[in-house]
C-alpha cells in the first residue's frame, strides 16, 4: 500500500511542478463536460417538468383538463364544479398575451394565490426541510400583485420608459441575492423577504387598464407575468382577450387522481372539455427536434474541448514517460504502476465531471428563460422550467470523459507508431501500405457519405452527416498543410536578406531573410501533425459556427420575406365581445369601405387527423373566394386558385409534407370529436413556426364539415396609398372598435421575430462557448508548441536572428496557418449550412428554405474570431522572445 | 580583441540577488586562446555567454572587436553574435534543418551576398576537414554524438569569424574524441587568427591553450 502511495504523492507533485499544462489539461476536459453537462440539464428539466413541483403548486401535477378543439378559455365555474366535488388538488390557471403601456406584447399567467399560501403555511410548519419554489414564493408576502423573471425585467427594462422603470435591473440583482438566501433558509423566515421586497414599490402598466400594478423579481419563474388569477382575468378582459366578463380558466391541473375521481372528472367535463395525462403531451414530441440539435451543439463542443485536452496530454505525456520509466527504474512494481495511473485517471476524470457539472448547472441556469419561452411559444409548453442540481449529468460527464481519455490515449500511441513508420526511411513498403489504407478507407468515407446524402431520412442520418463532412475536412487538412509546406520555397523566394552587419534595419524589411524563412518552413513542417491538432479544434468550431450562421441568417432571411406576404393585412381586427362568431355582414360593411381593399376573417378549427395514432391538426380558412389566400406562400410558388381550396380540396402546409410524409392527391380524414370530414391536398404551403399539420381551406368547406371553430379576427388590408392611422379612428367610432383590438401588421411582424431570434439565442450562446473553447485549444497548442521549442528558438537567437525577427516570422506562419483553416473553415461551415438547412431542417422541423449566404456577416465572424486567434497566438510567441537567450538555450532538448 | 573591465552580473534567486560575477576584468589579444576552468556554478558559462551577447551584463564594459557590448540594443547584439562563432555543449542544432543547412545558417544570416556556390565550396572544404561530408543531407538526430559535434564546429568557423566561444565542447564526448575535437578547433583558430575561448572541466585539455584562467567567486584568476 504504502508504494502505491508514494508513486501517487509523486504523481501528484507532477502536477504541482507543471501546474500550466495540468490546469489546461483539466481544462478541455471541464469545458467540454460544461456543454454537455448544461444540455442534459435543460433535457431532463424539460423531460420531467411535470414531476416536480412549480410554480403553483408543491404536489405534482398529473392531469390537465383543457379547453377542447377550437376552444381556447374554459368556464371558470368548471373548477367550482370540481372542488364541490371533492377533487381538491385542483388548480386554476389562466393565461393569456397582453399588451403593455408601450404596445409591447407579453404573456400573463393567472394562478390561484390562496391556494398558494395555504400550501405554503402547511409546508413551513410540516416540513421546514422542504424547499419548494412555492414556499419562497414571495407574491404573499409582499404587497406587490405581479412576480416577473429577472431575466424578464432586465429585458424589459432597458426600452421601457413609462412602463417599467429602469430600476427593474438593480431591483432585480436585489432580489436575486434575497431569493438565494431565502431559499437555502428555513421557510418559516419568509419575513425576512416581505421587509425586503416590500421596500420596493416598482410598478407596471397595461395598455387599456387605468392602474399601474406593483411588481417584485423572482428567478426561474419563466416568462410570464405571474399574477393572481383574478387580476389576470381583469386585465384580459379589459384588454379584449376574454369573451366576456364571466370567469374563465385557460387549463385546470390536477394532481394525482384515483380511478372514481378519474371516473368523476370524466363525466362532469362530458364533451365540454379534455382530460390528458400530463404524460401524452405533444409537447414531448414536438420538442424532441430541439433537443437532439441542441444536444448535437454540445457534443462538438465537446469534440473541441478534446483538442484541446489532447494537446496538453501530450505534453504530460512527454513529462510523464520520464517520471514513469524512471519509478520503474528504481524498482516500483509495473502493477502499482497500472494501479496508480488508473486512481489518477479516475480522480481526474470524475473532478472534471464535478467542476463541469457544476459550470453546466451555472450555464443551464442562464439559458433557462430563453429556452422556456422558446419552448412556450414555439411548442406549447404551459409552465416555466427550472433547472435543478442532477448527478445524472455529473455521471454521464464521468463516463464520457472516461472513455473520451481512453480513446486520446490509444490515438496518441496509434499515431506514435504511424508516425514511427513514416519517419523509417527503411520501410517503404509498409508506409506505402499505410498509404493505400489511408486512401481506401477516404474513398470509402466520401462514398459513405454521398449514399447518406441521398437517402437521409431521420434526424440522426442528417446530423451524421454533419459529423461526416467535419471527419472529410479533418482527413483533408493534414495533406493540405503538408503540401503546403512541401511548396518549394527556395525556387520561388528570391529576397535575399539586405541587413548589413554594420546597420540594423527594421525587422519588416529584411523579412524573409532567406535563414530565416528556411527554418521557419522547415521547423513547420516538423511540426506538422501537432499544428493540425490546433487547426483541426478550430477548423470544426469555426466551421459550425460558419454553419449556424448560415443556417440563422437563411431562416431570419426567408421568415422575413415570408413574414413580409404572410402579413400581408395592413390591421388586424379582434372581434368584438359581443360578436365571437365571423359576420359576413359585418365584414361586408368593412369591405365597403373607400379605404378597404380586401377584408378577410380568419377562423379556425382544433382537430386530429388519422385514426390509430392521431395527430393534432388546425384546419383555417381566410375567407370564401381565393383572392383572400393570396398571402399564402405556397411551395410551388403558385398562386392559391379557387380550386385548391375548394369541392374537398385543401392545401396543406409544409411539415404535413416534410414531417408526416403527405403527398400531393393524399386525402386527409379529419376528425373533431364525433364529427369527421375528409379533404385532398391540392398543394403545399409554407408554414414556418409551426411543426404539426394545418391545413387551409374555403370558409364554406369548414362551415360544410360542421366543426366546432374559433373566430379569430378580420385582416384589413388597405388600399395604395392610405394609412392605417387613417382608418383606426374611423374603426373605433363607427364600428366599435377599441384601440387594443386593433393590431397593426408590424406588431406581429415584430412577435414572430422576436420568438426565433430567442429561439436562435440558445444556438448562439453554445456556438459562442464552442468557439471560446476552440480559441483557448488554440491558444494551448501554440503556447504548447513554443514551450516545445524554447531551445530552438534560443539556437537561431544565438546565431543571430533578433528577437523583432523571429517574432515576425513567427507570427507570418501563426497567420497563415490561421488563414489556411479559415480557408478550410468556410467550405465546411457552408457545407454544414447546407446539410442544417436541406436535411436537417426539413426532417426535424419540416420547414424548408433556400440557403442564403450572408458573406459580410460571415467575413465579421471570421475578422473576429481569427483577430482574436491572432492576439492569442501572438501573446505566446511575445511571451517566449521575453526570455534571456543563453536561458532559452540552456532549456533540454 | 577582447577586452572587459570591472564587470558584473547580479542573478535572481528567489528573494535574493547573488553575484555570479564581481569586478572581473579581462583583455585577450587577436588570436588568443583561453581555457576558462572552474567549479560547477562559478560562472564560466554566465561569462562566455555575456561575452557571446546572449545575456547583458549587470555593470562593466565588454568590448569584443571595438563593439562596445555594454552599450548595444538586442537587435544590435542579434546582429553582434552574427559575427562570432558559437559552440554549445549539446551542440544546439537546428533540428528541423539538415546538416549542410545548419553549417550554413549563420553565413547566411551574416552575408547574404555571398554567392550560393561560393559557401557551397567552403562548406565541402570545411566538411572535408571535419570529415562530417557524407552526412551534409542528414538531419542532426541521425548523427552521433560527436558527428553533431563537428556539426557545430563547423558553423561555429565556416563565416570566418574573429571570435569563438566554446561551451564545454567536448562535455558529453570521450577522452580521445574530445583532444581530437580540441586539437581540431585549436588548430582550425591558430590558423586563421581566431580568438578562441572555451569553457572547459579538464585541465589536461586546457593546457592546450596559450592561455588558463580560472574562474573563482566571480572573479578570474591566472593559472599560466
Amino acid at each position: 500500500m504504502s508504494e502505491l502511495v508514494l508513486i501517487l504523492r509523486t504523481q501528484l507533485q507532477f502536477y504541482r511542478r507543471h501546474p500550466l499544462i495540468s490546469t489546461l489539461f483539466l481544462l478541455g476536459l471541464t469545458l467540454g463536460t460544461a456543454l454537455i453537462s448544461a444540455i442534459t440539464h435543460l433535457n431532463t428539466e424539460a423531460g420531467q417538468r411535470y414531476q416536480t413541483a412549480s410554480d403553483q403548486t408543491v404536489s405534482p401535477v398529473h392531469y390537465l383538463i383543457k379547453p377542447i378543439a377550437g376552444q381556447t378559455y374554459l368556464p371558470g365555474s368548471l373548477w367550482f364544479e370540481l372542488r364541490k366535488r371533492g377533487i381538491h388538488a385542483s388548480q386554476p390557471v389562466l393565461t393569456g398575451r397582453v399588451l403593455l403601456e408601450d404596445g409591447r406584447s407579453v404573456l400573463i399567467r393567472g394562478v390561484n394565490t390562496l391556494a398558494l399560501l395555504t400550501q405554503n403555511t402547511a409546508l413551513a410548519s410540516s416540513s421546514p426541510s422542504s424547499s419548494t419554489y412555492s414556499s419562497s414564493f414571495p407574491l404573499f408576502s409582499n404587497t406587490a400583485q405581479f412576480v416577473i423573471a429577472t431575466e424578464l425585467a432586465s429585458r424589459l427594462a432597458p426600452s421601457s420608459n413609462a412602463v417599467i422603470s429602469k430600476a427593474i435591473t438593480s431591483k432585480g440583482v436585489a432580489s436575486k441575492k434575497s431569493t438565494s438566501t431565502t431559499e437555502t433558509s428555513d421557510n418559516s423566515h419568509s419575513g425576512e423577504q416581505l421587509s425586503h421586497s416590500s421596500a420596493s414599490n416598482q410598478s407596471i402598466q397595461f395598455k387599456a387598464v387605468n392602474q399601474s400594478y406593483d411588481y417584485i423579481t423572482k428567478d426561474d419563474i419563466g416568462p410570464w407575468l405571474i399574477t393572481d388569477i383574478s387580476v389576470a382575468h381583469r386585465i384580459l378582459h379589459q384588454q379584449g382577450v376574454l369573451p366576456s366578463n364571466q370567469p374563465y380558466v385557460s387549463l385546470i391541473e390536477l394532481g394525482q387522481l384515483t380511478q372514481k375521481q378519474y371516473q368523476q372528472v370524466s363525466d362532469l367535463i362530458g364533451d365540454t372539455a379534455t382530460l390528458s395525462d400530463v404524460s401524452q403531451q405533444h409537447f414531448d414530441a414536438l420538442s424532441e427536434s430541439f433537443f437532439f440539435n441542441l444536444t448535437a451543439l454540445a457534443l462538438l463542443g465537446y469534440a473541441v474541448g478534446l483538442f484541446l485536452s489532447l494537446n496538453a496530454l501530450k505534453l504530460m505525456l512527454s513529462a510523464r514517460n520520464q517520471m514513469q520509466t524512471q519509478l520503474a527504474t528504481l524498482g516500483c512494481l509495473p502493477q502499482r504502476l497500472m494501479q496508480a495511473l488508473s486512481i489518477e485517471l479516475l480522480v481526474v476524470c470524475a473532478g472534471c465531471a464535478a467542476v463541469g457539472n457544476s459550470l453546466g448547472f451555472w450555464i443551464a441556469q442562464s439559458l433557462i428563460f430563453d429556452v422556456t419561452t422558446t419552448l412556450v411559444s414555439l411548442y406549447q409548453l404551459d409552465r416555466a422550467l427550472e433547472v435543478h442540481w442532477q448527478w445524472e449529468s455529473f455521471a454521464i460527464g464521468f463516463a464520457m470523459n472516461i472513455l473520451a481519455l481512453a480513446a486520446l490515449l490509444v490515438s496518441l500511441q496509434w499515431e506514435q507508431t504511424h508516425t514511427s513508420l513514416n519517419n523509417d526511411k527503411e520501410n517503404p513498403t509498409q508506409r506505402n501500405e499505410i498509404k493505400t489504407k489511408q486512401y481506401l478507407l477516404f474513398f470509402l468515407l466520401l462514398a459513405v457519405g454521398v449514399g447518406i446524402y441521398f437517402s437521409a431520412s431521420t434526424k440522426v442520418e442528417a446530423l451524421l452527416l454533419c459529423a461526416w463532412l467535419i471527419v472529410v475536412f479533418s482527413f483533408i487538412s493534414l495533406p493540405l498543410l503538408r503540401f503546403i509546406s512541401n511548396f518549394k520555397l527556395s525556387a520561388h523566394l528570391s529576397i535575399k536578406q539586405k541587413a548589413s552587419t554594420q546597420h540594423f534595419t527594421f525587422p519588416l524589411s529584411s523579412f524573409p531573410s532567406y535563414p530565416l524563412a528556411q527554418w521557419l518552413k522547415a521547423n513547420t513542417s516538423m511540426h506538422l501533425r501537432d499544428i493540425n491538432l490546433a487547426i483541426l479544434a478550430f477548423l470544426i468550431a469555426l466551421g459550425a459556427a460558419i454553419g449556424t450562421q448560415v443556417m440563422v441568417r437563411s431562416f431570419a432571411l426567408t421568415l422575413d420575406a415570408y413574414l413580409q406576404q404572410r402579413l400581408q393585412a395592413d390591421l388586424y381586427l379582434r372581434p368584438p365581445a359581443s360578436s365571437q362568431y365571423f359576420n359576413a355582414k359585418h365584414a361586408a360593411k368593412l369591405q365597403q369601405l373607400p379605404e378597404t381593399k380586401l377584408v378577410s376573417g380568419m377562423i379556425t378549427a382544433e382537430t386530429t387527423v388519422g385514426e390509430a395514432q392521431a395527430s393534432s391538426l388546425q384546419v383555417i380558412s381566410y375567407g370564401n373566394h381565393a383572392k383572400h389566400f393570396q398571402h399564402i406562400n405556397r411551395t410551388d410558388d403558385h398562386p392559391v386558385s379557387q380550386t385548391d381550396i375548394h369541392d374537398g380540396r385543401c392545401l396543406a402546409n409544409e411539415p404535413s409534407q416534410l414531417r408526416y410524409g403527405k403527398k400531393i392527391g393524399d386525402t386527409l380524414v379529419i376528425n373533431q370529436g364525433t364529427k369527421r370530414w375528409q379533404c385532398q391536398i391540392s398543394g403545399f404551403y409554407y408554414d414556418y413556426g409551426t411543426q404539426r399539420m394545418n391545413v387551409i381551406v374555403s370558409q364554406n368547406a369548414l362551415d360544410a364539415a360542421q366543426f366546432q371553430t374559433h373566430f379569430v379576427g378580420y385582416g384589413i388590408t388597405l388600399n395604395e396609398g392610405v394609412s392605417s392611422d387613417t382608418l383606426i379612428p374611423l374603426l373605433m367610432k363607427d364600428f366599435g372598435y377599441t384601440e387594443e383590438s386593433i393590431i397593426q401588421n408590424a406588431t406581429y411582424k415584430r412577435i414572430a421575430k422576436s420568438l426565433f431570434s430567442r429561439t436562435f439565442a440558445v444556438t448562439d450562446v453554445l456556438n459562442t462557448l464552442i468557439v471560446t473553447i476552440a480559441l483557448i485549444a488554440i491558444w494551448v497548442s501554440f503556447m504548447s508548441m513554443n514551450q516545445q521549442q524554447k531551445n530552438q528558438f534560443g539556437i537561431v537567437q544565438a546565431m543571430g536572428i533578433t528577437p523583432k525577427q523571429l517574432f515576425l516570422g513567427q507570427l507570418i506562419v501563426t497567420s497563415l496557418l490561421l488563414l489556411l483553416t479559415l480557408l478550410l473553415a468556410i467550405p465546411l461551415g457552408i457545407g454544414l449550412g447546407h446539410i442544417l438547412l436541406k436535411l436537417v431542417m426539413p426532417i426535424s422541423f419540416g420547414w424548408s428554405m433556400p440557403m442564403i449566404i450572408d458573406w459580410p456577416n460571415i467575413a465579421k465572424l471570421c475578422a473576429t474570431v481569427l483577430a482574436i486567434a491572432f492576439i492569442v497566438s501572438a501573446f505566446s510567441i511575445w511571451k517566449l522572445q521575453k526570455h534571456p537567450i543563453a536561458d532559452l538555450v540552456k532549456e533540454k532538448l | 580583441m577582447i577586452e572587459i573591465q570591472d564587470l558584473y552580473f547580479h542573478r535572481q534567486e528567489g528573494q535574493q540577488s547573488r553575484n555570479v560575477i564581481q569586478a572581473l576584468n579581462l583583455s585577450l589579444n587577436k588570436g588568443d586562446q583561453l581555457a576558462l576552468l572552474g567549479d560547477s556554478g562559478a560562472g564560466k558559462t554566465t561569462l562566455l555567454h555575456i561575452m557571446a551577447g546572449m545575456l547583458s551584463a549587470s555593470k562593466g564594459r565588454v568590448q569584443i572587436n571595438n563593439i562596445a557590448l555594454h552599450h548595444c540594443t538586442k537587435a544590435e547584439l542579434a546582429l553582434y553574435r552574427r559575427t562570432v562563432g558559437l559552440i554549445f555543449q549539446h551542440y544546439q542544432l537546428l533540428e528541423a534543418l539538415n546538416v549542410g543547412d545548419n553549417i550554413l545558417f549563420q553565413w547566411r544570416l551574416q552575408a547574404p551576398d555571398v554567392s550560393p556556390s561560393h559557401m557551397q565550396e567552403q562548406l565541402l572544404s570545411l566538411a572535408g576537414t571535419l570529415g562530417i561530408e557524407h552526412k551534409l543531407r542528414s538531419y542532426p538526430h541521425q548523427l552521433s554524438g560527436g558527428e553533431q559535434q563537428r556539426v557545430a564546429i563547423a558553423r561555429a568557423l565556416i563565416h570566418a569569424p574573429k571570435v569563438v566561444f566554446a561551451d564545454e565542447p567536448t562535455g558529453n564526448l570521450d577522452q580521445q574524441r574530445s583532444i581530437e575535437v580540441v586539437e581540431l578547433l585549436t588548430n582550425l583558430c591558430k590558423k586563421h587568427e581566431i580568438n578562441l575561448v572555451m569553457v572547459t572541466h579538464s585541465h589536461q585539455l586546457a593546457q592546450r591553450f596559450s592561455s588558463i584562467k580560472q574562474m573563482k567567486d566571480g572573479q578570474l584568476q591566472c593559472l599560466n
